[in-house]
């Protein structure tokens, strides 16, 4: 039996952050499982996305799955990709007993034909996204803004007030430090 | 992202002869068994940055050691040439040599040589000087595999140190410390003032003391006119056997008087005992003394003159019983001679002689017992005469020694009347003195001189209580005094009362002050962290440490007044977090080490290098680490350029698959460090130049 995993919230979020992140993105029924899946994909990796609610909804699957998706991707480009292959479960439950887990750390630890990331405990509409923590070793890098650049005086100036110090006391403190003390 | 062009490197460490090395690409993988010369290769470059390879200064035996020498080029000068892209985009060239024990550094940017060594390089690669240059190059610019577990066993201090550097902390460090010097400081001067004010306060009350015993004084005064009366009184009551002139009413002419008074109870008094003593001494000598010495002389010369007269019998005796005993004995010589020859006729006469008859009558002459008998008398006679002599001479000298005794004690008599004498004259001096005369010392009994001493006890009183009037004279004077002291004493309390106030108030708006920027300091790093937690994070997630422990970050607290960064992972499904090193594996560590040195790398700002290079990161990681890493670096040489050693054939070889180019501007490169031999090692570079990537999906479309 044929499952479509592509519109679950997982996968459906999954695709918004993929897209976001410059990702080609297509829904692939899969040849031999009929397995519908998200497929993404950057000039350095194509991915397959599995959205899931528990651990046991794609342990069973997972190996036919990820063999179709290696032949899939092998029927279009076996040269430039044969070594950037991923198969993505995002699960929403936690997974919490031992077994369960050690059946994930097997899955994980098998890279014939592609890697396989297993996220589980991911929920959708977090602030970061979960998702986007979850699919991190496909995005790329997202460096901060220059901390250094900023005015740490004026951060001490609104720290000190949050901590309840007069607006005007906080403003001339900070102001008598720069220019008795060097400000630093 | 291209930085590092090409170095060149001679009779440095593992390289000998001069070997000039192409790293000019975006990712650079340096391939080779160990003790190939990779780490060589990283050393050269981080000695040309900073004129120190820091993991071999510790190795050093001797200061002296040089540690970058090629050992078989001794004699050879160590030179290591770096081209780079300069941060302005100009073509700069590093040349660092070692000589005489010193290293130094020609700078050429665009062809031309610029004077400064080590701060040009410094600015030519961005950085204000060279010691935040060569900061920057050991902390986040290369990882040492020697070194690569340091980054994460630094010390919070340290770890505080690398993140000031970072968030440009140090501003904030120094807010907190110069409060903290301004608490001490309002703590001082509360202190200060708090010692002036008890100072003043014991001021205040001292002079509110003085006052009320003044007070007193004042109430129990005597005026200065019936004290001199009094004490007039009290001479003339002493009058006539102490006489005394009424001195002037001064304080001075006063307490000579009441000196010289004391000084005359001594003297009298001293005096007194010292005739007491003469007088007793001189009434037990003259009782000691019943003979008459004249009568003692005379019978001393008549005992002389008897003895002188024994004496003379008793020599007269002695020369007689001599006479006698010599005579005695001749003749008895003489009869004992002749008896041998008596014979019938005597030989001088030729007459017939009785020898009967006359040995008969020499042996009487020889008995001679009549004359012995006389003899033995005239000797007892004589002994008697002698004891005689003996006896009175005994009597004389007891005589003599009598007559001595007598003549010491009359000159000890003599000298004891001398001294009572002179204790009598000496009582008799002061009634020739004007001012004070003890009339009668009755009969020197001591009983005058104990009343005179007397009168001067009740005199002294009196001068006391004259000059105690007088002083008290003087009570309003000091009383006003006094008063204007209290007063400016309680003045100057009350001004030092409200300052004390006014700085304690001050003292503890400090010390919130304070505290509110300690909290404000943690705050703002806080906040800071907060948006650098999510690229440890991100980092350390690619790599896939830890089954649980997913993510990775920094936290900053107070620990005793003091800001400090901790490491920590967290595993968000059940919310804990933890310090890496208790929880992690040992190479887990190394990854969370590695995790760290990239983000720090990334996080550091304007305080960047344009290159990261790694030194064997992939020692303790297994095939999972190898491929996260190996993704996460095709996304850092976008950032930085990368530079990875690997002894490890297979990984080198998947890490260069993965960072093969997928866009025509990125280029990449393989250095296979093929062997080592004593010239160096021999070295084999493979470029991959950039195509642009086929996207499956797009090519459907």
């Amino acid at each position: 039996m044929s499952v479509d995993y592509t519109q679950h919230p997982l996968t459906l979020e999954a695709e918004t952050v993929l897209r976001a992140a410059a990702f080609e993105t297509a829904r692939v029924a899969l040849p031999a499982s009929g397995a519908g899946v998200l497929v993404a994909e950057d000039r350095f990796s194509a991915a397959a996305i599995l959205g899931v609610d528990v651990w046991g909804t794609a342990a069973s699957a997972i190996g036919d799955i990820g063999t179709d998706f290696a032949n899939w991707a092998f029927d279009r480009d076996p040269r430039e990709k044969q070594w950037d292959l991923y198969l993505v479960i995002l699960i929403a439950t936690p997974v919490t007993e031992n077994d369960q887990l050690v059946e994930i750390e097997a899955v994980v630890a098998d890279t014939r034909y592609l890697r396989r990331l297993i996220r589980h405990g991911v929920s959708t509409g977090t602030e970061p996204p979960n998702v986007r923590t979850a699919l991190a070793p496909l995005l790329p890098l997202s460096l901060p803004a220059r901390v250094s650049d900023r005015d740490p005086h004026r951060a001490l100036v609104e720290a000190l007030r949050s901590q309840g110090v007069d607006a005007d006391l906080a403003e001339r403190t900070v102001q008598r430090f720069i220019e008795r003390a060097g400000g630093g | 992202m291209k930085n590092l062009r090409w170095i060149e490197i001679a009779a440095f460490r593992g390289f000998g002869e001069s070997s000039r090395i192409d790293l000019d690409a975006d990712s650079v993988v340096i391939t080779g068994a160990n003790g190939s010369g990779k780490t060589s290769l990283i050393d050269a470059i981080t000695w040309t940055l900073t004129g120190t390879v820091p993991r071999l200064e510790e190795r050093r035996e001797r200061r002296t050691d040089d540690v970058v020498t090629n050992r078989y080029m001794r004699g050879s000068v160590p030179r290591v040439t770096l081209a780079f892209s300069g941060s302005d985009g100009s073509d700069v060239e590093a040349t660092r040599e070692l000589t005489a024990g010193a290293s130094s550094v020609a700078v050429r940017i665009n062809g031309e040589l610029v004077r400064g060594g080590d701060e040009s390089l410094a600015r030519a690669m961005g950085f204000s000087n060279h010691a935040e240059l060569s900061y920057a190059v050991e902390t986040w610019g290369v990882l040492h595999q020697d070194s690569m577990r340091a980054v994460l066993e630094a010390r919070p201090e340290e770890f505080q140190r690398r993140l000031r550097e970072i968030l440009g902390l140090a501003a904030l460090d120094s807010f907190e410390s110069w409060i903290k010097s301004e608490c001490k400081k309002a703590a001082d001067e509360v202190k200060g003032a708090r010692e002036r004010l008890a100072q003043a306060t014991r001021a205040a009350s001292a002079a509110r003391a003085n006052l009320e015993s003044i007070q007193q004084r004042k109430e129990q005064a005597v005026p200065v006119a019936d004290a001199r009366q009094a004490f007039v009184a009290a001479t003339e009551r002493a009058a006539p056997a102490v006489r005394l002139a009424i001195p002037e009413a001064s304080e001075p002419a006063l307490a000579a008087l009441l000196q010289e008074i004391r000084r005359l109870q001594v003297d009298i008094s001293r005096q007194q005992s010292a005739y007491a003593a003469a007088a007793e001494a001189l009434a037990a000598t003259e009782a000691r003394l019943d003979v008459d010495p004249d009568a003692l002389a005379a019978a001393t010369a008549s005992a002389r003159a008897a003895y002188e007269d024994v004496q003379l019998r008793y020599e007269e005796a002695e020369i007689a019983v001599a006479d006698f005993r010599r005579d005695l004995e001749g003749l008895a010589a003489l009869a004992a001679a002749a008896i041998p020859h008596l014979g019938p006729t005597c030989p001088v006469c030729g007459q017939g002689i009785d020898a009967h008859e006359v040995r008969t009558h020499l042996d009487e002459l020889l008995d001679s017992s009549g004359q012995l008998t006389a003899l033995q008398a005239l000797e007892e006679k004589g002994d008697q005469l002698r004891q005689a002599a003996q006896n009175t001479e005994l009597a004389v000298g007891e005589a003599g020694r009598a007559e001595r005794a007598v003549r010491e004690w009359q000159q000890e008599i003599s000298r004891l009347r001398a001294e009572r004498a002179a204790h009598e004259k000496w009582f008799a001096s002061l009634a020739a003195d004007d001012a004070l005369v003890p009339v009668t010392v009755d009969g020197l009994t001591g009983k005058g001189t104990a009343e005179v001493i007397a009168m001067l006890r009740r005199l002294e009183g009196a001068l006391q209580h004259w000059q105690s009037a007088l002083a008290d004279q003087a009570l309003e004077l000091q009383e006003s005094a006094e008063r204007v002291r209290l007063a400016e004493g309680e003045a100057q309390e009350r001004l030092l009362q409200q300052e004390v106030e006014r700085l304690a108030a001050s003292e503890l708006s400090l010390r919130s002050l304070g505290s509110a920027a300690t909290e404000a300091v943690v705050s703002v790093t806080g906040q800071w962290l907060t948006e650098l937690n999510p690229l440890f994070g991100a980092v350390y997630n690619r790599l896939a440490a830890h089954p649980t422990f997913t993510e990775l970050g920094l936290e900053h607290d107070v620990y005793y007044g003091k800001g400090r960064t901790l490491p920590r992972v967290y595993d968000r499904l059940v919310e804990i977090g933890d310090n890496p090193q208790i929880v992690c594996s040992e190479g887990q560590l190394n990854i969370v080490a590695l995790s760290y040195f990239i983000a720090f790398s990334l996080s550091a700002g304007e305080r960047s290098l344009p290159f990261m290079i790694m030194d064997d990161p992939l020692q303790f990681m297994d095939e999972i680490n190898v491929l996260g890493f190996a993704d996460l670096c095709r996304h850092l040489r976008s950032e930085r350029q990368v530079l990875v050693t690997s002894h490890d054939r297979r990984f080198a070889r998947l890490l260069e698959r993965k960072l093969r180019p997928r866009s025509e501007d990125v280029e990449s490169l393989r250095l296979d460090f093929v062997s080592w031999e004593r010239a160096g090692p021999r070295i084999e570079a493979a470029r991959q130049a950039g195509e642009q990537a086929h996207v499956m999906l797009k090519a459907s479309a």
